[in-house]
């Protein structure tokens, strides 16, 4: 029950009962002084009636006091002569009653036991007697309390009824509640497969499950990545680590010599090397893909970059009896950050080299589109099955064919970080044979950061004035 | 030869000291930033060794703090954070130097020792020479004796760092850093391809060599063998 006063849709009923026993009120009130006036206003047209029928009566001679029959039950009656002695009465006289409608209270009334308000008009009559009716006001007052009655059963009616649909309403929408609570607490519990069940009539209720649903199951397939990310992180790492502890037991155990303890120590430098390097590489990703570079993107020039890595990686391939073909169109430019964006493309420059054969092709061209701005990397090496092309993004995958070399399988990730900070959309695809990458740089990148430069520049017109 | 650590890790700070004692330099240590900025104001050092996370005054406050008072001993950052942005923002308050963890004994020492032999700002040279061969800042020229050699601009901008850097061993990622503007490590070998190709360049026709390997660190330029 507690809950229950505490549920929201509780309150909130209650408050409409409430609402409503103010509009009721303020009905009542109108509609019982509108009655209240009717009623008054027929008891002053019986008076009105009343005097008239027995002025003439008093004109005609027959009004006085042995003729009872003329005042009906309920009728009061002065008359008083020019001189002020009374012909009829049975109104107490000393009640003094003006010329307009005036009410009596009882206590003025001693005649009537029963002692009832009284309603009287007095008026002059042409030879000087006063006339003075007054009526009972029983018939009123019954009428005022009959009304009073009904409204306040009317009004406990409504509070109850209100009261009952809001104990309901909140008990039915306290069960899906209560439901869907249960199952968030399971999904706490370790049963992440738990999903809330919906009811099929697309209700609040539905729309909201059918939300949660999805993020739980967007946070599952996050989990799941998660997951995979630290199995493969811890695979990747027990390679180096092991092979380190190999090299540092051997040593324990065979090294003789000064230069034997010298070689396994720098073998084992250079597997923790690895290993750190990896850890920064994934830093590196994280660290890009929080974010907080973009605050400092600026115009670069890409035909520069371009130029510096045609200029730096041509003696490369030439070392490895490579060909590196460029095609540079001058003066392209790019909102980004110029680090960034070259270690994007010395990675994927470095890639189509080292696995490409001696003799190999390699091709890196930027140029202008219609679409913006495009750049393409080639090699004629052994190239990306189809079905591996998505998952070489992937925070450690390595093909099978690369596992000898070195790397930590890192390089790309940092790219697909790169570019998707900058909006860049890289693309795989056959070289007939090899690898071809390419690289859409967004055209509307720059525009969008140029928009705050206006303020200033008003800032400066309002000192000038 | 003084240097001041300022490096709250005990074990980083003495593996650094111990190091620069053995290179003959004398080190002072402190745990503390506000301690640190007060020593290396009130005591003149050649090289300060500042790491960026320090108890109660940051790195990079540290040397904003030393710069208003206009203390410009060279500054080396050491620092956990290897991102190109806090290294930008390690050099734009002051540092002269950034140096990420972890790293190798012999990259810290080139480094310092190359902070140490930085010329005053003032002293703009346009001619550097090492040995018979002459580079000229202004004209772009080189010359070994009286042969002129051709040069493209990335070696140009690598033959003009290590002649400033004579005598002192550069390592492949302060090459990497300052001629290329590389802040990673490459996978292919970048820095020793241009190398030779210079060496031959500036080899051609001479007997002694120039650009001295210093094997697992880097390279030297000097005249003497």
């Amino acid at each position: 029950m507690r809950k229950l006063l505490r549920t929201a849709s509780f309150r909130l009923t209650l408050f409409t009962a409430c609402l409503f026993a103010v509009f009721v009120i303020t009905t009542f009130v109108v509609s019982y002084w509108i009655a209240v006036r009717y009623l008054l206003e027929r008891v002053d047209g019986e008076i009105t009636w009343q005097i008239q029928m027995l002025a003439k009566e008093y004109e005609a001679g027959s009004l006085n006091s042995t003729n009872p029959d003329l005042v009906e039950p309920g009728t009061y009656l002065l008359l008083r002569d020019g001189v002020g002695r009374s012909i009829v009465e049975n109104l107490p006289s000393g009640a003094s009653v003006r010329q307009w409608f005036q009410e009596l209270a009882p206590k003025d009334l001693p005649l009537d036991h029963n002692s009832h308000a009284l309603r009287a008009q007095a008026v002059l009559l042409p030879d000087g007697a006063q006339l003075t009716v007054g009526q009972d006001l029983k018939d009123l007052e019954a009428a005022k309390e009959f009304l009073r009655q009904a409204f306040g059963w009317l009004l406990a009616a409504i509070l109850i009824l209100g009261l009952a649909c809001g104990a309901i309403v909140s008990a039915i929408t306290l069960r899906r509640v209560e439901k869907i609570n249960l199952t968030v607490g399971e999904i706490i519990n370790g049963h992440f497969d738990r999903r809330i069940s919906l009811k099929g009539t697309n209700d609040e209720f539905d729309r909201l499950s059918r939300q949660i649903n999805l993020m739980l199951e967007q946070i599952e397939k996050l989990m799941g990545g998660l997951r995979q990310v630290s199995i493969d992180m811890a695979h990747d790492l027990r390679t180096p680590l092991s092979r380190m502890r190999q090299k540092l037991e051997g040593a324990r155990n065979r090294a003789t010599s000064l230069e034997d303890y010298e070689k396994a120590i720098d073998q084992a430098l250079k597997q923790n090397d690895e290993i750190l390097e990896t850890f920064s590489a994934l830093l590196g990703i994280a660290h890009v893909g929080s974010g907080a570079y973009r605050q400092k993107f600026h115009e670069i020039s890409l035909s520069e970059i371009f130029e510096v890595l045609e200029e730096t990686y041509a003696p490369i391939a030439e070392e490895r009896q490579q060909i590196l073909f460029t095609t540079i169109q001058p003066d392209l430019q790019f909102h980004g950050d110029s680090r960034l964006i070259t270690q994007m493309l010395v990675n994927l420059l470095e890639n189509a080299i080292r696995h490409s054969p001696p003799g190999a092709r390699i091709s890196l061209i930027l140029s202008q589109r219609l679409s913006g701005v495009t750049a393409v990397i080639t090699d004629t090496g052994p190239g990306v099955p189809e079905s591996e092309r998505e998952k070489i993004f992937q925070r450690f995958y390595r093909l099978e064919t690369s596992r000898t070399t070195t790397g930590s399988g890192l390089g790309l990730s940092l790219v697909s970080a790169i570019a998707d900070l900058h909006g860049i959309r890289i693309s795989l695809s056959d070289n007939h044979p090899g690898l071809r990458v390419t690289l859409e740089f967004p055209m509307h990148n720059a525009q969008s950061y140029k928009k705050p430069s206006t303020l200033p520049i008003r800032n400066n017109l309002k000192q000038v004035r | 030869m003084k240097i001041l650590v300022l490096e709250d890790d005990q074990e980083t700070a003495s593996y650094i000291a111990s190091g620069l004692v053995e290179e003959g330099y004398v080190v002072d240590i402190v745990t503390d930033g506000k301690e640190g900025l007060k020593k290396a104001i009130d005591e003149v050092y050649e090289v300060l060794i500042v790491d960026r996370m320090l108890p109660s005054l940051d790195g990079i406050s540290l040397v904003k703090g030393l710069r208003a008072t206009n203390v410009k001993t060279p500054v080396l950052f050491l620092s956990a954070l290897g991102e190109i942005d806090h290294r930008v923002e390690g050099l734009q308050s002051g540092g002269d130097d950034y140096l990420t963890k972890p790293f190798a004994f012999s990259e810290l020492k080139a480094r310092v020792e190359a902070l140490r032999r930085r010329p005053p700002m003032s002293r703009i040279e346009t001619r550097l020479r090492v040995g018979d061969l002459e580079l000229d800042l202004l004209t772009r020229i080189v010359k070994r004796g009286e042969v002129c050699i051709e040069l493209q601009p990335r070696e140009f901008r690598l033959l003009e760092y290590l002649m400033r850097n004579a005598g002192q061993v550069v390592t492949r990622t302060m090459l990497l850093e300052h001629v290329w503007d590389f802040y990673f490590d490459p996978r292919t070998s970048v820095v020793d391809t241009h190398i030779s190709r210079l060496r031959m360049k500036i080899n051609k026709g001479f007997t002694q060599q120039l650009i001295h390997t210093v094997r697992g660190t880097g390279y030297r330029m000097s005249a003497d063998a």
